[in-house]
């Protein structure tokens, strides 16, 4: 069954209505399955002792690797949305992109900004144009950028191809990004990022961090998920307004 | 609490709890006035299904 | 192919001196530097490589708006699309068009401005090669950006936004090769063959991105 009239043949693919009414029902469970992993990991990540060398700024780390993480998952979820677009012409897929942007740059900007509050009583700056940080910069700077595109157009379903192509062109270079930068980073400055890596975690700071991780994830499925519902309702919207002015103007000229 | 580097922790927190707590907000809102925009249109008599006149 | 190729090129040149505004606008930024930096001519020269990038990088997405615009005013996107051969190789003639008007240009003006900046001749002539190796993949990924952006009324910026933190690879390796041969323990073929990677990579990969942007496009 086909919702709108004006283009059945990419909206007879995918069944919005289903989608918005299964939403309607996995999207509670979701926020209970957030509340609870994120009750959890707070407390684990309170309860953590203090690090030895750290101090108590390992209680950043719990939520800016989770954040870092979700800054990349993002991206995955938008190109693996951008291959639906391009193979299948999913709608449901080109709504999904839509929506994952601004969380993966919401991710992003947290990750930056509490990496930068984690920076400064660790490295004694806010600031440092290393490997990493100059990465995350730039895949915000992509996210941003995929942001201005998708509203650039008028018609939303005509932004669904240039986004996804854009995605997608963007997904290879990022693993390119993160590699170079750090290959052209040992030339330079060789050694306070190895510090970030710290070789094997212990399970008091290890565990708190996957159950934050967790919780994250799920804070993004269950944004995700509401943000697509309400794509998915603003294009009803335009379909409807839009039939409501064509019926208006062929009154008009009868 | 939390040592030398509490104005470092806390703000940190902060930030990231108003950004993602915000978000929801503003996702929530959006559907708020979504479903009032779509009861609206309805009750005004525009049906869903085109009924190609 | 050659003919579209010439084509192409003719095109440009009547359509305002492309390739000298290009080595206009290249002068322009390289000449600003001295200006924000001072005219500390140690500094500078340390600099000049990558001033001399970020300069090419800057003038070669100069016209990207243009690549395709012309085609939809006049309505020969549509011819284009349904030619019998491939619309990428179309494509990647028309990004090689623009980067013989932005890019090589560049690479032939590198020596007069490396002098200006007091870059050595070794460091001229690595710039020089860097630059002939990576400008085109500016240009194949410029495509995509200027493919995506081609219903768009203004387009130019967006597209400077998308395509700029995609090429940042290349700037980088491209760097790298010139302090590379300039700097002894630092490597230059490992960068540079990096930066031949790059662009043989983007050659294919960005007119078939375009390619199918436009046949969506089109229809």
């Amino acid at each position: 069954m086909t919702t709108e009239t004006i283009k059945p043949s990419i909206w007879a693919f995918a069944n919005p209505t289903r989608f918005n009414t299964f939403a309607s029902k996995a999207i509670p469970v979701l926020a209970i399955i957030t509340f609870a992993l994120l009750a959890v990991g707070l407390w684990m990540s309170f309860n953590a002792p203090e690090d030895y060398q750290q101090g108590y700024t390992v209680l950043i780390m719990f939520i800016h690797v989770p954040a870092a993480w979700l800054a990349m998952m993002s991206y995955a979820v938008m190109s693996a949305s951008a291959i639906g677009t391009i193979v299948w012409r999913h709608p449901l897929a080109n709504v999904s992109l839509r929506s994952a942007a601004p969380l993966g740059a919401m991710f992003t900007i947290l990750a930056l900004a509490t990496g930068s509050l984690w920076g400064k009583p660790m490295w004694g700056t806010w600031w440092e144009w290393d490997a990493r940080m100059t990465s995350v910069l730039v895949l915000l700077i992509i996210y941003l950028g995929l942001i201005a595109l998708s509203k650039a157009f008028d018609e939303p379903s005509e932004a669904a191809l240039p986004l996804a192509v854009m995605t997608l062109t963007g997904a290879p270079l990022l693993p390119i990004i993160k590699f170079s930068v750090d290959w052209w980073n040992t030339l330079h400055q060789p050694a306070s990022v190895s510090r970030f890596d710290r070789p094997a975690m212990s399970a008091e700071f290890l565990y708190p961090l996957l159950i934050m991780a967790l919780a994250y994830t799920a804070i993004f499925f269950t944004l995700h998920m509401m943000a697509m519902r309400n794509e998915i309702l603003s294009r009803r919207i335009r379909t409807m307004k839009m039939q409501a002015a064509r019926k208006q103007s062929s009154k008009g000229a009868a | 609490m939390f040592g030398e580097h509490a104005s470092f922790i806390i703000p940190s927190y902060i930030i990231s709890f108003v950004a993602i707590v915000g978000m929801t907000i503003y996702i929530i809102a959006q559907h708020k006035l979504r479903k009032a925009e779509l009861k609206r249109l309805e009750e005004s008599g525009i049906k869903r299904r085109a009924d190609n006149g | 192919m050659l003919a579209l190729l010439k084509r192409e090129i003719l095109l440009s040149i009547r359509a305002g001196g492309g390739a000298l505004t290009g080595v206009l606008f290249f002068l322009a930024v390289v000449s600003v530097f001295p200006f924000a930096v001072g005219p500390d001519t140690k500094l500078l020269s340390h600099l000049a490589p990558a001033i001399l990038w970020i300069g090419a990088l800057l003038a070669s997405l100069l016209g990207l708006d243009k690549l395709f615009a012309q085609e939809r005013e006049d309505g020969s996107l549509d011819l284009l699309v349904m030619q019998p051969h491939p619309l990428a190789i179309t494509i990647f003639i028309k990004a090689l068009a623009h980067w013989t008007m932005t890019g090589l240009p560049l690479v032939v003006a590198t020596p007069m401005f490396g002098i200006m900046l007091n870059l050595s001749p070794l460091g001229i002539g690595a710039t020089m090669i860097t630059l002939l190796a990576g400008t085109p993949a500016i240009s194949f990924i410029g495509a995509v950006g200027a493919a995506v952006s081609v219903k768009l009324p203004r387009g130019s910026m967006l597209i400077s936004v998308l395509v700029l933190p995609l090429v940042i690879p290349i700037l980088i390796f491209g760097v790298a090769a010139i302090t590379g041969a300039l700097e002894d323990p630092a490597p230059f073929t490992a960068p540079f063959l990096f930066v031949c990677a790059i662009t043989l990579f983007t050659s294919v990969l960005g007119p078939l991105a375009a390619s199918i942007m436009l046949r969506h496009s089109a229809d």
